[in-house]
């Protein structure tokens, strides 16, 4: 469904992504780690066309979307979870999530405001509340509930746990791993390797611009690289 | 009594000029972070074109014409100049705002001739007395032209079409994510910006009659009223600049009309000394 081929992905004279190829398919969820600096957030951002790609494709569905403006990938249904929540703080909870169905043209907006109450009831209890005031688990819930309003088809999630109380993270992880169970694709950034293995089916270890490794979790499980760096070692794998 | 109540009065009317200004500064301010200085030969432009010439022409449709033009220098600046020049470098384009301005009160100045002109207002030079106050008819019409201007856009703010135009200003990068499109919208907050110059332009005429350069001298009094209550929130700025207008009447009828600029400048350099977001402003500070 997402195809990123060849990409070479910067900020103005600075090369963060070479060569990198990366796909999700149709309801697969598929998660990119690796260290801070890596270039996770710059792919994500060439996917969503904040970054020009200066090399490579990406395309969608069979089409080249490389060139196609950030505003109007939405509409094909790429939903964006940025690293950082990036609510809008002055806004209301009710109003965060209006705003980005209303984006993609939703004409059922209270509909979708209720559908994403019901999988954060937490956020129903705050629907009026303005979303700068919200605790860091909210504002996480809000942006996933935000980019689920936008009833995508690819969820995009940069670092889903960061910054999060285990417990909250679980909850959090529980409704992602929910969502890609119902056949909802998604391709997550995530530092907590147990918990993206946890969602996702496959996934890829970035480092220093590139993909060093990929594979189904199964096989990732049993990688050594992926042990010593994510797992904690031999013992506490699996 | 009676002086402190006709202050008062003179004071609102300017004020309520100054803030149409200062409601375009604050909008394309917080969608941009650009300072369009253009506002006030904006505003000039737009007066001459309603009360220079054309007298057999219905005034309504003079001051309809004048507003289109102010709205179509505004998009067209935008585009042509300080969109790309902005996202290079935000000063130059603040600057060159400045240097537009100059071009187009030059222009005006070739049509039309450097002498000022005498602009009659269209409710006539009729005074109201309300109590102790008399007041002329013309600055009521102000009074209520910018409280109806000032009320739109209130009601469209909060409107939901509002919500996507706060969420651009909170965090352009992500309502541009999710779908809005913002640059369309920008284009849309500079037409509202020159509609806003366009009528205080149509308002002020009357009051100081019109010449080349009262664009410049609006437009710098508008900007220090803007950041005196703050820049970063419309409503902020338009109270600051009504306050502005205000302090500027209680100097010139306490102390002396004379020194009516040096006191815009005091404050100026107050603010930004201590308190550049504005007294009433919540961004930490000034970006330009
Ligand atoms: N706006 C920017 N301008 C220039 N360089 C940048 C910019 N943002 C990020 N970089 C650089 O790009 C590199 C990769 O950053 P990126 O944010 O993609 O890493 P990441 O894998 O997401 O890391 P983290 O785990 O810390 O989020 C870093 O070396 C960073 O310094
Ligand atoms: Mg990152």
């Amino acid at each position: 469904m997402l195809e990123v081929t060849n990409a070479e992905i910067g900020y103005g004279p600075v090369t963060v992504v070479e060569d990198l190829s990366i796909s999700v398919g149709e309801g697969e969820a598929v998660f990119l780690i690796g260290p801070n600096g890596a270039g996770k957030s710059t792919t994500l951002r060439g996917v969503l066309g904040l970054n020009r790609l200066t090399r490579g494709t990406v395309s969608w569905r069979e089409r080249d979307i490389t060139r196609l403006p950030t505003n109007k990938r939405a509409a094909l249904g790429i939903a964006l979870v940025p690293e950082g929540r990036h609510v809008f703080p002055q806004l209301t909870v009710v109003e965060n999530l209006e705003v980005a169905a209303r984006a993609v043209g939703a004409k059922d907006v209270e509909a979708r405001v209720e559908e994403v109450c019901a999988v954060f009831p937490r956020l129903a209890e705050r629907k009026g509340q303005t979303a700068g005031l919200l605790s860091g688990g909210e504002q996480q819930m809000l942006a996933i509930g935000r980019a689920l309003a936008q009833r995508p088809r690819l969820l995009v999630i940069d670092e889903l746990s960061l910054g999060l109380a285990p417990v909250v993270y679980e909850q959090v992880g529980a409704v992602v791993r929910d969502l890609a169970r119902d056949g909802l694709a998604v391709l997550l950034v995530e530092q907590n390797a147990q918990l993206a293995m946890s969602i996702c089916s496959r996934g890829y270890l970035m480092s220093h611009g590139e993909v060093v490794l990929a594979g189904m979790v199964a096989d990732l499980e049993r990688n050594n690289q992926m042990r010593e760096l994510y797992l904690g070692g031999i013992e506490k794998a699996v | 009594m009676e002086t402190f109540v006709l202050l008062v009065a003179g004071g609102l009317v300017t004020g309520c000029i100054y803030a149409l200004i200062a409601a375009g500064y604050a909008v394309l301010y917080t969608a941009t972070g650009f300072v369009n200085f253009a506002l006030g030969a904006q505003a000039m432009l737009a007066g001459y074109i309603t009360y220079a010439g054309f007298e057999d022409v219905p005034f309504l449709f003079r001051a309809v014409v004048a507003i289109v033009a102010s709205v179509v220098v505004s998009v067209l600046s935008w585009i042509v100049f300080y969109r790309r020049v902005s996202e290079q470098d935000m000063l130059a384009a603040v600057i060159m705002s400045f240097g537009f301005s100059i071009v187009l009160a030059e222009v005006v100045q070739l049509v039309a001739g450097g002498v000022p002109l005498p602009a009659r207002s269209p409710v006539g030079s009729g005074r109201h007395e309300l109590g102790p106050l008399s007041i002329s008819s013309h600055s009521i019409l102000v009074l209520v032209v910018s409280a109806l201007l000032f009320a739109l856009l209130a009601t469209v703010m909060s409107s939901r079409g509002g919500a996507t135009v706060r969420a651009m200003f909170q965090d352009r990068e992500m309502a541009e994510t999710l779908g809005v499109a913002t640059n369309r919208m920008t284009i849309v907050l500079f037409a509202a910006s020159g509609v806003f110059a366009g009528a205080a332009g149509i308002l002020t005429a009357p009051i100081l009659s019109l010449s080349p350069h009262m664009g410049t001298r609006l437009a710098l009094i508008a900007f220090v009223g803007a950041i005196l209550g703050g820049l970063g929130s419309i409503r902020s700025a338009i109270v600051g600049a009504i306050i502005l207008g205000m302090l500027e009447a209680f100097f010139a009828g306490y102390i002396s009309p004379d020194w009516r600029a040096t006191l815009v400048f005091g404050v100026f350099v107050v603010i930004l000394v201590l308190k550049p977001a504005g007294v009433l402003g919540r961004v930490a500070a000034v970006k330009v």
